[in-house]
């Protein structure tokens, strides 16, 4: 297991350069020009050789790209801003808890929300609950979630005036950013938690469970939810995931200063450091969150830990082994 | 038929999926009984509603689709379908317990099977969890596990391994009766044979009485007193081992021993039942083996045939008898 763990952070390494190389090819062939963003149009060519010398522009992107990863490794450093000179480590890192709030407050209301809904629709297919989970999921799922942040602004900050309409001054501005980016994941969440739960509970090991004389409501949560878990994790894994990046849209809507912002502002003002450290840092956590979904498997289903377990023998090991065996042959 | 000394007894049961495409007659008219102790193997085809038999016992239709339409089933002179269903769930596990047909996925794979038989030993028993753990232990043991593996899960344990733990949990609170629906199909022949004597044994030991459900009459010969043979959802014959293997009197029946391959007679070929079994969701009015009998004559259009018996409980359901058996008129 620790072995499988240590193998999974080393992979991350060719992960994140692949995704430096990709950002870098981006920034090349993104129309646009940092140096006029920064110094204006009608700067003069003077002005605009020296800007260009100074952020080291001038140079190749193959020697930028290879002092990007040198810095990396040797600095620790991501980069520093065009525009306000500061390290792109420092400023994230100012904004990230915003943003790592709202996903994780969103995450909290759609499981809360999700999961139950949608094991109650799969275990009373086609009754009243399991219609109105349906439809309502479908509409969450549709609507787009800078709309759907748009018209709860209306509703209950502007007409009813219940919330404030954006910022994050008090608890009060969460509510609709959380409940706006909650309430969709948790309509995607209800869906796949109903499918999996119909899945499981034609399954014989809940007819066996039956004729043991268990109470239905101990059947459906021990022997059917276990069960019915494993599709359920992947979905919040990947829920967290575009949580996140749905944080971009939705930071914007509500003016919260998070990563989302952040990389939106870099990317009109086309500050490449800015770009490559966000998408970096949030390929990371990517990586970070799907580690541990599979982690997480491996609790809910020992067959799965079996298999991680059973890769855990070592080159020495098979060599010894097949030389045992070529000997008796 | 005396009432007492019968365990269970199923008096003209009829059970009917209510499907979209029509009404399946699955079960049709079912009386029996067994006394304690008592094994009866039930054969049939596949589709001849063997199963629903076993889950109508037990209380586990699903519904829907499934309706009970008819009869009673009285176990220890109680009418099971009066039970509310808290008391079903008592009995269940715990009186009536039953082994499924497929082990590979009769067990919860995220639960060790110590934990499995556990569970069925705390819902019916007042024990910690640490003493029907040891109690897993033990019905492991029993079924020829070593009492170490109570913590592996079913996924480390082979086919013919795992029916064994299905048969530790349906005997871990000694029930009365057991009922096993064809627990050795789904097992290659050897493993068959280790499973089918830990039943005997077990049954044996334990007093417990059995309905063996299958399709093949060597197991029923093997562990079974009486026999009955069901065709599409009737006892169409039944009675002691002995009388229905020695006097197969049912042309069903016959057809079904002629199937069965002989090593010493002279025939190269096997004798199939000509046909198939006939749609359940459109049983004839009169006996539904009619369009494969060999023997049918006219008069089988005239109605459902009555059961008769043959002498000394050896039961049969064909016209062919009605007019030298004394017919009992199962039929209104």
């Amino acid at each position: 297991m620790i072995r499988f763990v240590i193998r999974r952070i080393l992979w991350l390494i060719p992960v994140l350069l692949g995704v430096i190389t990709i950002v870098f090819i981006l920034t090349a062939i993104t129309p646009g020009d940092p140096v006029s963003m920064l110094v204006g149009e009608n700067a003069s060519e003077e002005t605009r050789q020296e800007v260009r010398a100074e952020l080291g522009l001038d140079k190749p992107l193959v020697y930028r790209y290879g002092k990007y990863i040198v810095d990396i490794v040797t600095k620790g450093s991501i980069g520093v801003s065009y525009k306000t000179k500061k390290p792109v480590w420092d400023e994230i890192m100012l904004r990230f808890p915003n943003t790592i709030k709202l996903a994780l407050l969103s995450l909290a209301v759609a499981i809360l929300v999700g999961v139950p809904l949608g094991v109650l629709a799969g275990v009373k297919q086609y009754s009243v609950i399991d219609n109105a989970c349906i439809i309502a999921s479908l509409i969450f799922c549709s609507m787009p979630e800078f709309w759907l942040g748009l018209m709860l602004i209306l509703a209950f900050a502007v007409n009813l005036g219940w919330v404030p309409a954006f910022g994050i001054r008090s608890w009060l501005g969460w509510i609709l950013p959380v409940a706006t980016l909650g309430l969709r994941a948790a309509a995607n969440i209800a869906r796949i938690s109903r499918s999996s739960m119909l899945d499981v509970v034609r399954q014989d090991y809940i007819r066996t469970a039956r004729a043991k004389g268990q109470k239905e409501s101990v059947v459906m949560l021990k022997h059917g939810l276990r069960n019915a878990l494993i599709p359920i994790i992947t979905n919040v894994g990947s829920q967290l995931g575009s949580l996140l990046g749905g944080a971009v849209t939705i930071e914007t809507v509500f003016s919260i200063s998070g990563i989302g912002k952040y990389m939106l502002d870099g990317l009109s003002g086309r500050d490449y450091p800015v770009m490559q450290g966000g998408v970096l840092i949030l390929a990371f956590v990517f990586s970070i969150i799907n580690l541990l979904v599979d982690i997480a498997y491996a609790f809910v289903d020992p067959r799965i830990k079996a298999k991680y377990k059973s890769h855990g023998i070592s080159k020495a090991e098979r060599k010894k082994l097949l030389a045992s065996f070529a000997k008796e042959g | 038929m005396g009432n007492n000394d019968n365990l269970l007894e199923l008096k003209n049961v009829i059970v009917h999926y209510e499907t979209q495409d029509g009404v399946v007659e699955a079960v049709n008219n079912v009386s029996f009984s067994l006394k304690k102790g008592e094994s009866l193997g039930m054969v049939g085809e596949t589709g001849a509603g063997k199963t629903t038999i076993a889950l109508t016992i037990m209380g586990l239709l699903p519904k829907p689709p499934a309706h009970v339409i008819r009869g009673e089933i009285r176990f220890k002179g109680e009418n099971l379908f009066d039970k509310s269903v808290k008391q079903m769930r008592a009995i269940r596990g715990n009186d009536i317990s039953m082994i499924f047909q497929d082990p590979m996925t009769a067990l919860n794979p995220v639960l060790t099977v110590g934990d499995q038989i556990a569970e069925v030993v705390r819902l019916h028993n007042k024990m910690t969890k640490a003493e029907a753990l040891d109690k897993a232990k033990e019905m492991l043991k029993t079924v020829g596990i070593p009492e170490e593996r109570v913590s592996d899960y079913p996924h480390q344990f082979s086919g013919g391994m795992k029916q064994r733990v299905v048969i530790a949990i349906a005997l871990a609170c000694n029930p009365e009766l057991l009922i096993a629906d064809e627990p050795t199909t789904a097992l290659d022949v050897t493993i068959q044979a280790q499973v089918l004597q830990s039943i005997k044994e077990l049954k044996e030991k334990m007093g417990t009485s059995l309905i063996f459900i299958t399709h093949d009459f060597g197991i029923v010969a093997n562990i079974c007193e009486k026999c009955a043979v069901i065709y599409a959802g009737e006892i169409i014959e039944m009675g002691t081992v002995e009388q229905v293997f020695r006097h197969p009197s049912h042309p069903y029946t016959i057809g079904l021993f002629e199937s069965i391959p002989k090593l010493d007679g002279d025939e190269e070929r096997l004798k199939p039942i000509p046909g198939l079994m006939s749609d359940p969701m459109d049983l004839p009015q009169y006996c539904s083996f009619y369009d494969r009998c060999m023997r049918r004559c006219d008069s089988c259009k005239n109605g459902e045939p009555a059961v008769v018996d043959l002498g000394d409980g050896h039961i049969v359901k064909c016209k062919l008898f009605e007019s030298n058996g004394n017919a009992e008129g199962g039929q209104e």
